[in-house]
């Protein structure tokens, strides 16, 4: 039976959110053509960044799923996911407001890529709780 | 090495490494789906906490039997000991008589 990490809800939430949002873009339905992604679609096609957000929220998602059982690996590819999902969003949020500094992509997507600083973090206690509590098992052997 | 990062090929760069992470944490999923969680940790709580609850109920439902049994038993005793009173006045009629 596979433990849920369930104690990460938000952690989970956003690796989900990034790969239906990889998974739409990937659609080819032109969710990019309006002005406010000029010059984001400028950087990288829309196929491009839906495989970008893809991948990492799979790969976010499926490391969350394995967490414990193998909590180094998982923990690198957490946290490797968030940095990713942190610097894109934040990157996403600066060049929509280089382009409006008035719509609400700018909160949106900057709210996004704090909420995944935040799971850095997480990912960080989650590691030295593990380290912690393979310290305490291998010295009780 | 960094020097071969450019802005143009970063997204790529990125999506080929998070590609070759979601494989290698497929992997690891699929190796690790019917291992229980390692023994002390959050997980392992969670798990033992279910089995318990589960355990528990169990329980429960097996006082609810044992309790039933027992009142059965007690209307039998007290049938017994209505014959008993009966069997002792006969033995003192038949006493009488000899």
């Amino acid at each position: 039976m596979i433990s849920f990490f369930l104690r990460r809800k938000m952690e989970l939430f956003l690796a989900v959110y990034t790969l239906v949002y990889g998974l739409w873009l990937m659609r080819s339905a032109h969710s990019m053509d309006g002005p406010g992604f000029r010059l984001i679609t400028h950087i990288a096609s829309e196929q491009q960044w839906g495989a970008l957000f893809f991948f990492n929220g799979l790969s976010h998602t499926l490391a969350l799923l394995v967490n414990g059982k193998r909590w180094l690996f998982s923990s690198l590819v957490r946290w490797f996911a968030a940095l990713t999902s942190a610097s894109v969003y934040a990157a996403m949020a600066y060049l929509f407001w280089l382009v409006d500094p008035d719509t609400t992509a700018v909160p949106n997507y900057g709210l996004l890529s704090l909420g995944a600083c935040a799971c850095m973090i997480t990912v960080w206690l989650d590691a030295r709780t593990y380290q912690r509590i393979n310290y305490a098992v291998v010295a009780h052997a | 090495m960094l020097s071969l990062l450019t802005p143009d090929n970063l997204p790529g760069v990125l999506t080929a490494i998070a590609a070759i992470l979601s494989v290698m944490s497929g992997w690891a999923l699929f190796k690790v789906r019917k291992e229980p969680p390692p023994p002390g940790t959050p997980d392992a709580l969670l798990v033992a906490l279910n089995a318990n609850t589960v355990a528990q109920k169990e329980i429960a439902g097996q006082f609810g039997a044992n309790l039933k049994l027992f009142e059965e038993t007690v209307h039998v005793l007290r049938g017994l000991q209505v014959d008993t009173s009966i069997s002792r006045e006969h033995l003192n009629a038949i006493r009488e008589k000899l």
